[in-house]
């Protein structure tokens, strides 16, 4: 089970219903992207921040908070994260630093 | 729709004439970005957007640019702080306590500290000595520290600009200059904790002048701006949140004859009507109740300035050459002092005569 964490300087910012997550690319000079998220996305965001987590764990609480059975919860975060990878949102935790 | 947000945001909860007011278009949204962004507001504005109710909401994608903008506000305010932790550490190192003007100062006292759109570092020396001194310090650390016409000290430190100043509280008449000096020394400075730097939590130590001389200082600073190069609503907002956050530190009789000694009882009028009318500040926390005047004129100036008139559409050229900086400053001074001599006369031809003096300094 690889450990996760969101990656620092990152913060989700809520205005009414809409939920955004702003990142600034230091590699690219004034370079901004925004990144919007429905409202399990962003409970499940508020989630992940708090701690490390995996992919079990993220869909273990996403299945007792939505009431989805566990298979379905799994595939649904594995596929967030895989996104959230891709974004540079989150990245595996790095255990020797711990 | 911007006041309506400012006093969402300046004061925590919804604005009453919201409920009146119809959705506005995509493009309605943008002029009121764009105005927020001119006037310096856009941090404020933006916590004033959670207080909308859903179908008055701006679209989807002026508010992730919306975001966006409140995220870098918030980062730039994270640099300045870990900068101004830097150099209060480097000046108290070496025996000089300089007292902050405004900035982080005055950012503590909003609900939200780091959505206050931050300029730069100002700090103020009681002595030509200690200034020189700290500019000598900052020079062996390698800054170029260039002297502007009014004897301040200017550089950038790890690229957060920074003046180090001679004058507290900007009173420019010669009649008034020893009661500027008398009412630093009766009121002074204090110490106090900052909240600094990115991380939460981390503070710095710091002179700032005491709860009194600041609403002073602060209330000069805007009247100078208005009579000169104009005023942006960022500067009035400090103020507003500055006399709800020290409200209960000032005594009104005392703060009324502080105003009348600095000759600025007029302009205190206009400039509290506009508080209390324009950005909903309860006038039960003004110093002293007196805000009978029209807003109007205040009003007029600010939304044709922006901040400190930097937007003024032909000074928005940042690059700009000096003789054109001298003449977009006369020209703010003309278009200005219609008003500023109606409320603050003394004032407005004593500024004029330092705007004179400083260029000519500068020539020579």
């Amino acid at each position: 089970m690889k450990k996760m964490k969101t990656n620092p300087g990152l913060r989700l910012r809520t205005v009414g219903r809409r939920h955004m997550i702003v990142k600034v690319d230091d590699t690219r000079v004034n370079m901004t992207d925004v990144f919007t998220l429905n409202d399990t996305a962003a409970a499940l965001w508020r989630h992940a921040e708090t701690s490390c987590f995996t992919e079990e764990t993220l869909a273990a609480w996403l299945s007792d908070e939505y009431g989805i059975g566990s298979d379905m919860a799994l595939a649904d975060v594995r596929e967030i994260l895989a996104r959230w990878m891709e974004y540079g949102l989150v990245s595996e935790k790095d255990n020797e630093k711990d | 729709m911007l006041f309506s947000l400012l006093r969402s945001g300046l004061w925590g909860r919804p604005d009453a004439s919201l409920p009146a007011a119809r959705p506005l278009s995509g493009k309605a949204w943008e002029e009121v970005l764009a105005l927020a962004e001119r006037q310096t507001v856009t941090g404020v504005a933006y916590l004033g957007l959670h207080h909308l109710p859903e179908p008055m909401e701006p679209p989807v994608g002026i508010l992730v640019r919306w975001a966006a903008k409140a995220d870098a506000i918030e980062r730039r305010n994270a640099r300045m702080g870990e900068a101004l932790g830097e150099l209060c550490l480097l000046f108290r190192q070496n025996g000089i306590s300089p007292v902050l003007q405004k900035g982080h100062d005055v950012a503590a006292m909003y609900a939200h500290p780091m959505l206050r759109e931050c300029g730069d570092i100002d700090f103020y020396f009681t002595s030509e000595e200690e200034q020189a001194e700290a500019s000598a310090i900052v020079s062996g650390h390698g800054c170029r520290v260039r002297r502007a016409p009014d004897g301040s000290d200017c550089y950038s430190w790890n690229g957060i600009p920074v003046e180090h100043h001679r004058r507290l509280l900007d009173i420019y008449s010669p009649f008034r200059k020893k009661v500027a000096e008398r009412l630093e020394s009766e009121y002074g400075f204090e110490d106090s904790q900052i909240v600094a730097g990115a991380a939460s939590g981390s503070r710095v130590l710091v002179r700032v002048p005491s709860p009194m001389l600041k609403l002073l200082m602060l209330n000069l600073h805007i009247l100078k701006h208005a009579v000169g190069r104009g005023v942006g609503l960022r500067q009035v907002c400090d103020m507003a949140v500055a006399c709800a956050f020290l409200h209960d530190e000032i005594d009104g009789n005392e703060a009324e004859s502080l105003i009348r000694r600095a000759g600025i009882r007029k302009w205190t009028r206009v400039l509290q009507s506009f508080m209390v009318g324009c950005l909903g500040l309860d006038p039960g926390l003004l110093p002293y109740q007196d805000f009978s005047a029209s807003p109007d004129a205040l009003l007029d100036l600010i939304i044709s300035g922006g901040n400190f008139g930097r937007f003024v559409p032909e000074a928005a050229d940042g690059e700009a050459s000096s003789l054109r900086r001298k003449i977009n400053t006369a020209a703010s001074f003309l278009r200005n002092s219609g008003f500023s001599m109606t409320v603050a006369p003394e004032e407005t031809l004593s500024v004029f005569l330092e705007l004179l003096s400083g260029q000519r300094r500068s020539a020579d």
